[in-house]
Formats: structure tokens, C-alpha cells, sequence
């Protein structure tokens, strides 16, 4: 992958990552603050509601007092001038004018000890207003648990009953209505009680009063201390105790369970419902607002539809804000990725041109950064390379030159050294012949000794000949029946082979492309070889070809010389000579190797305590 | 070497040799002694004088040669330039002509003696009796 496509994946995953958590740190400090104000609204509301709760209560508390110490009450317990009827008509009044005055109060009695807890005076609310009920209508009620419990009272206690769905004659009366009795016991003069003041309160009216007007998206709750609703939005869930059918607030909201039992005095629940799970929330408080200290729930849930819309309205501006960031940051990266790799991208065509050999190249070396920097070592290598070139051609002409003159002196040596040698050769060779015969003179034999020098020498030239003309490009390859060839050089030594007495066999062999001239001259050297190190007569001289994997193997075989292993790498060293008392120039197995070689194929020399097999490829 | 044997065996006829060194014009001469030829033996130290006597020949004043052994190696007029000249006129195509080289085993010069019109190619001998087996060797 290109650096310019690195650096633009590489930056715009930055970007993207970036604008992300930009985004979402937007969007979650938004959500908090949010959160944290909505909260805020709500406690403030669960105060309020919670003081005007308590503030009810304590109305009520102080009417009770209030009748308990009305001047008629304290006749009628502790005696009076005055007729108790009269004191009866008085209290009555002074009932009906309080129902007239406190909606919500359904019933205002005094319940006397004497005669079984006989009704003394009772004002009842009707349709039309308040109605004193008098003879019959006046009931006992001393069996009733909320006499007995007013009457156990000390004097200034007040007792506050369960809140409950009213029962008539032990049935729940219908339409429900929820009910709580606040009563007080009177004393008389002897501090033993004579009897109670007992208002009836409609609670549902009670709580209408002092929760007030309130706007829709906030839901009242009232539980008692079991949980059980004295108050909800949906009226069938209230009183389902009442009702054989409990409804609890942590029943229908699990996050407050445990809540009632533990020391937490409030509650603030997150309600995930239809629309995201911000601006719903639940928020629950435990109050005691009555003088015995029991303990009631009160919370108040909210919806703050408007911040549910304007949410979703941020999270859409946040992801556009995003989208910008992202949008800008890409085009950021492709300039970025322009910025450093056009320079590169100049330096690459500067060296390619150089590579081909132009001199002309435009080099951002002007720069101050570390591309300049770059430039100029680039700069600072290309003058480099010109003088190391400059310097490979000034060696590559001494070089030639040299090769020129190493032509030359193998050109004298070869040539122009074995035109006077073939003279003498040959002059030594009529002295010899004009030598013959003379009796008793030794110059015949020097005649032949010369001649055959001079013969040796003649043979040593051939050799460098060849070997200075290997692999010089002069010859080409073609089509030979190696067979054929080898037979033929076979036959230049057929007189030595005769005298020697050797057995010789030829592999079948194939037909190859070589350049037949050297395989001659390489067949020439071995056989030679052979026939010149191998000790006494009669062995085998075999021409060996052989398949192994990757093509015919050839040599040349004898069962009567041997090579020992440590000079059997150095024998194919030029010059190198293991018998000097024999003939040979030392060059003959270097020109193998060296013919090989041109076949771009390898020889080696295997051999054992008698016989040694040198061993060669040839390769197209 | 030749290509084909001389067909003519009048002994009348010279066998020629040209070479700048009289020494192996020598040696030529002391050499085909040996041969027992009745031909005669002339020698020529150049492609110059060759040409001359060829240009007697031509006129009748000289017998036709049986074979010229031209070396390659001159001065002035080398081998192959004598053997091109020989080959210009009409009347010496005939001329057994074999060049002889101082190496037999460079095959561009033996190309160039056949290009040329050289009936074949001989190695120079510095033996008698390969010299005799050479020159009887032409024509038996």
C-alpha cells in the first residue's frame, strides 16, 4: 500500500474516532445536564407537594385540638350550667359550620363513653350541605376499634386510623371511599375520659386538595408503609388491600425494591419507556407527616416530553456537527497525504530518470523540512554514484586496456611464438632426418631431442590458445552426435591405446547442442589424461554416460590411476600439475573445467584405490 | 587438406610455395626433397612476386602451376588478399590454391580461405614425414 493511501486511511480513522467521541462527549454532557435539571424539577415538586402534605395534615390536627377544646365539649364532659342540650345545639352548630368549611371533611362527631359509646352529637355532609343527625340516627359505636384506640389515648393525643376504603355495617361501601379518621379522646374532671371527637376525612378529596392543580406530565403517587397505593393516577390500582387484590408500588415499579425496608429516605428511578429513557423519571420520598410518626411514600413521576424532542434533535445536530468534523478532516487528510508525498513522489521520478541515465532531474532541495533534507542527501548520493561511475569506467578502461594487451601477448604467445618454433621443429626434424646413419655420432638423438622441445612447446601454445579463446564468444553451438565425436577423438590416440593394450567401451550418448570444438578439446584432455596417469597396461578405458534426474552425466572411466581426495577439487586449478615428471602442461584439466563451464554445466573427479572417473554435464 | 585431389599429374607442372620467410621457404624446399616428386619446387618470398609469375603464365611464358601453398601470414599483400587476386582472373580459377596457417584451429580463418576460393587449408608441418604424407597426399 502506497504511504499517501496510509496516511489518508490513517486520518480519516483519527477523524472519524475524533468526531465520534467529540460527538458522544456533546451528546452525554447534554444527557447529564439534562438529566441532573429534570431531576432537579422533580424534588422540587416532591417538596412542595410534601410540605403541603404535612401542612393538610397538621389543619387537621389542629381542628381536632380545636373541637376537643371547645367550651360546649368541655360542658358536656366536665358538667355545666348550662343544659346539656343546649351544649349539644351549640356543638352541632359549631360541626356544620366546620363541614360547610372544610369540603373535604364528610363527617364531625362526639362520641360519649357512657351507653356503650353512644353518638352525642353528629353532623353528616349530604348533597345539600350538613345535616345533624338526632334520636335514632344516633348510633353506638363503643365496639368500634377506632373508639377503643381514641379512648387509650392520654389526654392531647391524637389518633389517626388506617387509611381505607369506608365500611358501613362491616361492608366496604360503594362508590369506595377512601377514608381516614382522626379522632381525639375528651377527658372530664376526674382525668378519666368521657368520651371522643372523631372527624371522618375523604381522603381522595384530602389529597385533591393539597396536591392543587398540576399539569399532566407529573403523576402523584401516596403509598402506606407496606407500599400498598393510597394514591395513583389509575384509581383501580389504589386500595387493592381493601379489595383482596394488593397492589404495591415496588410490585409495579421493581427499581424501588428493597427501598421500603432501608435507610434511604428518597428514591430517583430512571423510567425507560416508549421514546429514549431520558425525561421520564420517577422520584419517591418517605414522610411523616401525622403526630404519631408514621411513615407513608410519597413520589411523583414525570415525562418531560419537550426535552424527549429536543433530544432527538440534538442527537440529529450532534451527528450532522459529526459529519461536518468528519467530512473536513478527510479533505484535511487527502491534503496532508498531497503535502508529504508529492515531494516523494518527485524525488521517486528524479531517481527513476537517473536510473535511466538522465541528467536533468528536478530535486526539491530548496526545502527547509526534512523532505529538503531528504532531497539534498539524495542530491549529495547522485553526485556520489557519478563519481563511483566515473570511476567503475576510468577501472573498466584500464580494464579493457589491460584485456587488450593480455589479447595481445596471447595472440604473440600463440602466434606469433610458434611461427619460429615450427621452424625449428622443423629444422631439427631435416637435421635428424640428414643425421641418420652417421655412425658413432650422438647429434642424431640431440636433433630428436630438439625437435621434440620444440614440439612440446609448440603443444604448450595450442593449450593457452585454447584455453585463452574459452568462452570468448567466437564459437556457437550446435547439434553434435556425441558418440560419433568422441569415437573420432578416440581414434587420434588409437596407436598409444594399441601400445598400451587398453580395453575400451563407449555408453550410448545422445545428441546434444554444444559447441563441438571445445567438447572436442575436452574429450581430447580427459582421454589423455587417462591414458597418460594410468599406471602399466591393460585397463579399461570406458566412456561413461548416465541419466540422473535432471539429465545425462558423462566421463570418461579408468581402472588403473587414482586420485587421492584432497586434490581432487584442486586438479581443475590451471597449472596445476600432481606428476611433473610427466608430460603435460597443467592446463589440461582447467580447460575442461573451463569448457564445461561454458556449457554451464559442472566436473568433478570421483576415484578409489585404482581406477578414477572424472564426471561432467553439459546444459542447454 | 584439399577439397579434391589435382586431377593433372604432369610432372612438368611446379608446385609453388609462397612465404615471406626464407626460412620456411627453406624448409618448403629441403622437405619436398624428401617427397620424391618429379615436379618442380618454386618459391616466392611475396603475393607481389607471385602475381608476377602467374602473369607469365598467363602469357604462356611459364607452365601452369600443379598447386600454390600460400601462407596466410605476409606483409604488404597477405594470403587472402594474394588468393583474391588469383580468383579475379578467369584463367587461374583453376589453380589448386591451399592456404597455409600458422594455427589450424581458428575456424574464422578457414571460413575466410573458402570465402575466398582456397581449394583447403594445411597447418604449417615441422615434421619431414607429415609434410611428404601431405604433399603426396594431393595427389595420390
Amino acid at each position: 500500500m502506497k504511504v499517501a493511501a496510509k496516511i489518508r486511511i490513517l486520518t480519516s480513522v483519527l477523524a472519524l474516532a475524533s468526531s465520534v467521541a467529540v460527538g458522544l462527549v456533546m451528546y452525554g454532557g447534554y444527557r447529564e445536564t439534562i438529566a441532573t435539571l429534570e431531576v432537579d424539577v422533580l424534588k422540587q415538586r416532591v417538596d412542595g407537594d410534601v410540605f403541603r402534605l404535612k401542612s393538610a395534615f397538621q389543619e387537621v390536627s389542629h381542628d381536632i385540638r380545636l373541637l376537643v377544646g371547645l367550651p360546649e365539649v368541655r360542658g358536656l364532659a366536665n358538667g355545666s350550667k348550662r343544659s346539656v342540650a343546649d351544649l349539644e345545639d351549640d356543638l352541632a352548630q359549631t360541626f356544620e359550620q366546620l363541614l360547610l368549611a372544610k369540603p373535604h371533611y364528610v363527617q364531625v362527631r362526639l362520641i360519649g363513653v357512657a351507653d356503650e359509646g353512644r353518638e352525642r352529637v353528629r353532623v353528616d355532609r349530604t348533597e345539600s350541605g350538613a345535616l345533624r343527625r338526632t334520636g335514632s340516627e344516633l348510633q353506638t359505636k363503643g365496639h368500634r376499634d377506632y373508639f377503643k384506640a381514641t379512648q387509650a389515648k392520654a389526654s392531647g393525643q391524637i389518633f389517626y386510623s388506617n387509611v381505607n376504603l369506608n365500611r358501613e355495617n362491616n361492608r366496604i361501601e360503594v362508590p369506595y371511599q377512601p377514608m381516614l379518621r382522626v379522632a381525639m379522646p375528651v377527658y372530664g374532671a376526674t382525668d378519666t375520659c368521657w368520651g371522643i371527637v372523631i372527624i371522618n376525612l375523604d381522603f381522595n378529596g384530602f389529597t385533591k386538595e393539597f396536591l392543587g392543580e398540576s399539569a399532566q406530565s407529573f403523576r402523584h403517587f401516596l403509598c402506606n408503609a407496606e407500599g400498598d397505593y393510597l394514591l395513583h393516577p389509575e384509581e383501580e390500582k389504589m386500595f387493592g388491600f381493601d379489595l383482596g387484590k394488593r397492589i404495591r408500588i415496588q410490585d409495579e415499579y421493581p427499581g424501588f425494591e428493597g427501598f421500603l425496608d432501608s435507610s434511604e429516605a428518597e428514591r430517583t428511578l430512571a423510567l425507560k419507556e416508549a421514546g429514549g429513557d431520558l425525561g421520564s423519571w420517577f422520584h419517591l420520598r418517605k414522610v411523616a407527616p401525622l403526630e404519631d410518626g408514621r411513615v407513608f411514600l410519597y413520589g411523583v413521576s414525570a415525562r418531560f416530553d419537550e426535552v424527549i424532542s429536543a433530544t432527538g434533535s440534538i442527537a440529529r445536530r450532534t451527528f450532522l456537527i459529526m459529519l461536518v468534523l468528519l467530512v473536513l478532516a478527510l479533505v484535511g487528510a487527502f491534503s496532508v497525504s498531497l503535502l508529504i508525498t508529492k515531494p516523494i513522489e518527485r524525488i521517486t521520478l528524479a531517481s527513476r530518470r537517473l536510473g535511466e541515465g538522465k541528467e536533468d532531474v528536478d530535486l526539491p532541495v530548496g526545502r527547509r523540512d526534512e523532505i529538503g533534507t531528504l532531497a539534498s542527501s539524495f542530491e549529495e548520493m547522485r553526485g556520489a554514484i557519478r563519481e563511483q561511475e566515473e570511476r567503475i569506467l576510468d577501472t573498466n578502461q584500464k580494464l579493457s586496456s589491460a584485456n587488450v594487451d593480455l589479447k595481445h601477448f596471447a595472440h604473440i604467445a600463440s602466434h606469433e611464438l610458434r611461427e619460429p618454433l615450427t621452424r625449428i621443429a622443423g629444422l631439427s626434424s631435416l637435421m635428424e632426418r640428414k643425421l641418420e646413419g652417421v655412425n658413432g655420432d650422438d647429434l642424431g638423438g640431440l636433433a630428436k631431442s630438439v625437435k621434440l622441445e620444440a614440439s612440446s612447446a609448440l603443444q604448450q601454445i595450442t593449450d593457452f590458445r585454447v584455453f585463452s579463446h574459452l568462452g570468448d564468444g567466437t564459437s556457437v553451438r550446435e547439434s553434435v552426435d556425441l558418440r560419433a565425436l568422441v569415437l573420432e577423438v578416440l581414434k587420434e590416440f588409437a596407436p598409444k591405446m594399441e601400445a598400451l593394450d587398453v580395453l575400451v567401451a563407449v555408453d550410448q550418448m545422445p545428441q546434444a547442442e554444444v559447441y563441438r570444438n571445445l567438447v572436442r578439446v575436452l574429450y581430447r584432455n580427459l582421454v589423455e589424461n587417462a591414458l597418460k596417469y594410468a599406471e602399466g597396461s591393460g585397463f579399461t578405458l570406458r566412456l561413461t554416460c548416465e541419466q540422473d534426474d535432471s539429465g545425462p552425466v558423462f566421463g570418461v572411466f579408468n581402472s588403473r590411476s587414482s586420485i587421492p581426495e584432497e586434490k581432487r577439487t584442486r586438479i581443475f586449478q590451471v597449472f596445476t600439475r600432481f606428476h611433473p615428471e610427466l608430460d603435460g602442461t597443467g592446463m589440461g584439466l582447467s580447460i575442461c573445467k573451463r569448457v564445461v563451464e561454458c556449457h554451464m554445466g559442472k566436473i568433478w573427479v570421483e576415484s578409489g584405490s585404482d581406477w578414477t572417473h572424472f564426471k561432467f554435464t553439459l546444459r542447454g | 587438406m584439399l577439397t579434391s585431389k589435382i586431377e593433372n599429374l604432369d610432372t612438368r607442372r611446379p608446385i609453388i610455395m609462397v612465404d615471406d620467410n626464407e626460412t620456411d621457404l627453406d624448409i618448403g624446399r629441403r622437405f619436398y626433397q624428401y617427397s620424391k616428386l618429379e615436379n618442380p619446387f618454386l618459391t616466392f618470398s611475396s603475393g607481389t612476386e607471385l602475381l608476377e609469375h602467374l602473369a607469365k603464365v598467363e602469357q604462356g611464358e611459364e607452365p601452369f602451376p600443379a598447386v600454390v601453398l600460400l601462407d596466410v601470414n605476409m606483409p604488404q599483400l597477405s594470403g587472402f588478399e594474394t588468393l583474391a587476386r588469383i580468383r579475379e582472373k578467369d584463367v587461374f580459377g583453376k589453380v589448386p590454391v591451399v592456404v597455409m596457417l600458422t594455427n589450424s584451429d581458428n575456424p574464422q580463418d578457414i571460413q575466410r580461405s573458402f570465402d575466398l576460393g582456397a581449394d583447403g587449408y594445411q597447418a604449417k608441418h615441422f615434421e619431414v614425414d607429415r609434410f611428404v604424407e601431405f604433399v603426396r597426399g594431393l595427389f595420390d
